[in-house]
């Protein structure tokens, strides 16, 4: 497993490293949805007028996504975790700003070390060893705001409300204890846009996941980063 | 659009998120001896530490499936149940005293193990405990014979997998002679460690069985009062 992270965060570097060195990366104009110089120039001699496009009517993007547990999810798993994914969908409502929806997975894993003792609610004693898992599922409508240009790299910040389904398992040996719960909850973001090619863009943001008190669990809370590809549509 | 597509599947881009799918394994590594669990019942009414000696059998008790089927436990795993119980019973401060003997131990102890999976609780129920037991001689002993059961003062649901090893401890004290059942005060159950042919074997037996112990504080005479 250890392998696999070196793995990934070599290709993850590799990458980055990709997109700064292709040709024209630095030119602000290189990646827009523009026409390039050239389209003026023939289109000039047809008498074809152009008419540039403000900005995109949507972005797209997927992520993988990763988490930090905090507060009440901390004292559960003290671990960080690869596994999780997102996908979010943003209408644009003007230049700065976007309304629209977004889903996100993250799995929190811990394997915790030595013999565990847990005590079911009746009395019994489960002995072996112990794994904790914490899975959790987001569905929010998210409003964003947006610093810079369209076709440039761009910052935003905002974030979304809706809700979170968490499901808990500490599996002792054979046995198996778990909870799971709806919670509301809200998920401030920040983040930035990076245009790669032609509509692809890399996307990146920090998410802080706050599922709020239910009747039955505390709040949990964790922070996602999050990396992928957006299409602008 | 097809362009499009071969510039996509070119991209390190891809590989990165082909490579993420491929290195997220969901449920963490594992090995055979993570699946090996302990299960301990006790009757919470009842006081270990007034208990002095205790007796068990000479041989664990197999239980094969009403057909006969299921091969006898190898002898080395037999007597390396019975000297990992009798190691931590004495470590407990509990005296034992020989089984063929008269005399009236506080507690029996009985370790027993399965050739087959059984669902749910019970299985006592289902064979006929007492002419299990090779070694009893009506003439010796208890007092107790076919017919004579035991009882749990506690809710027992459990399912019995092959090689399951189960240590029991019986409340000598508190046999009814009227309804002719023993009470069971402590139930360990060790789960499937004898299941398969594992290099270590002798060693996840021996840990199971000190497990069972240990997450058994009650159990330990020395602790006096202090413990529940």
């Amino acid at each position: 497993m250890k392998i696999l992270k070196y793995i990934f965060l070599s290709i993850l570097l590799f990458s980055t490293a990709q997109v700064f060195a292709q040709r024209g990366f630095w030119n602000p104009y290189y990646y827009t949805l523009y026409p390039p110089h050239w389209y003026h120039q023939e289109h000039a001699r047809d008498n074809i007028s152009y008419k540039k496009k403000e900005h995109p009517d949507a972005y797209m993007s997927i992520t993988h996504s990763s988490a930090i547990s905090i507060g009440n999810s901390r004292s559960f798993i003290d671990n960080n975790s690869f596994i999780g994914w997102g996908f979010d969908y943003r209408k644009t409502v003007g230049d700065q700003w976007t309304i629209g929806g977004s889903i996100q997975s993250n799995r929190l894993y811990q394997n915790i070390p030595g013999y565990s003792i847990v005590e079911g609610s009746d009395g019994t004693h489960y002995g072996g060893k112990e794994f904790r898992y914490l899975d959790a599922f987001s569905l929010m409508v998210t409003s964003h705001y947006y610093t810079g240009e369209f076709g440039k790299f761009r910052t935003f910040i905002g974030g979304g409300v809706g809700t979170y389904y968490i499901n808990r398992e500490q599996e002792v040996g054979m046995k198996l204890f778990y909870d799971e719960a709806w919670h509301l909850g809200v998920a401030p973001e920040i983040g930035l846009y990076l245009p790669i090619y032609n509509k692809l863009h890399l996307s990146s943001s920090l998410k802080y996941n706050v599922a709020i008190k239910n009747n039955t669990r505390n709040t949990q809370s964790w922070i996602s980063g999050n990396i992928g590809i957006g299409w602008i549509f | 659009m097809s362009n499009l597509l071969n510039q996509w599947k070119r991209s390190p881009f891809f590989l990165l998120i082909t490579t993420l799918l491929y290195s997220c394994d969901p449920y963490g590594e594992r090995v055979i001896t993570d699946y090996d669990t302990v299960t301990t019942y006790h009757d919470q009414s009842f006081n270990f530490v007034e208990s002095k000696t205790y007796s068990m059998p000479d041989s664990v008790v197999y239980i094969v499936d009403k057909e006969g089927n299921g091969e006898a436990m190898d002898e080395k795993y037999n007597q390396l149940i019975l000297e990992t119980i009798k190691e931590e019973m004495e470590q407990y401060g509990y005296t034992l005293l020989p089984a063929d003997t008269k005399a009236t131990a506080d507690l029996f102890l009985t370790p027993t193990s399965f050739s087959s999976t059984h669902s749910s609780g019970g299985w006592w129920g289902y064979y006929n405990w007492w002419d299990s037991w090779g070694w009893y001689d009506p003439m010796y002993g208890w007092g107790w014979g076919p017919g004579w059961n035991i009882y749990y003062p506690y809710p027992i649901t459990y399912s019995y997998q092959t090689g399951t090893v189960i240590i029991e401890i019986l409340d000598t004290q508190h046999a009814d002679e009227e309804s002719r059942k023993v009470p069971v005060v402590w139930t360990a159950i060790c789960d499937g460690l004898l299941e398969s042919n594992s290099y270590n074997l002798q060693e996840r037996i021996k840990t199971g069985i000190s497990n069972a112990f240990m997450q058994s504080p009650y159990l330990d005479r020395s602790q006096g009062e202090a413990v529940e």
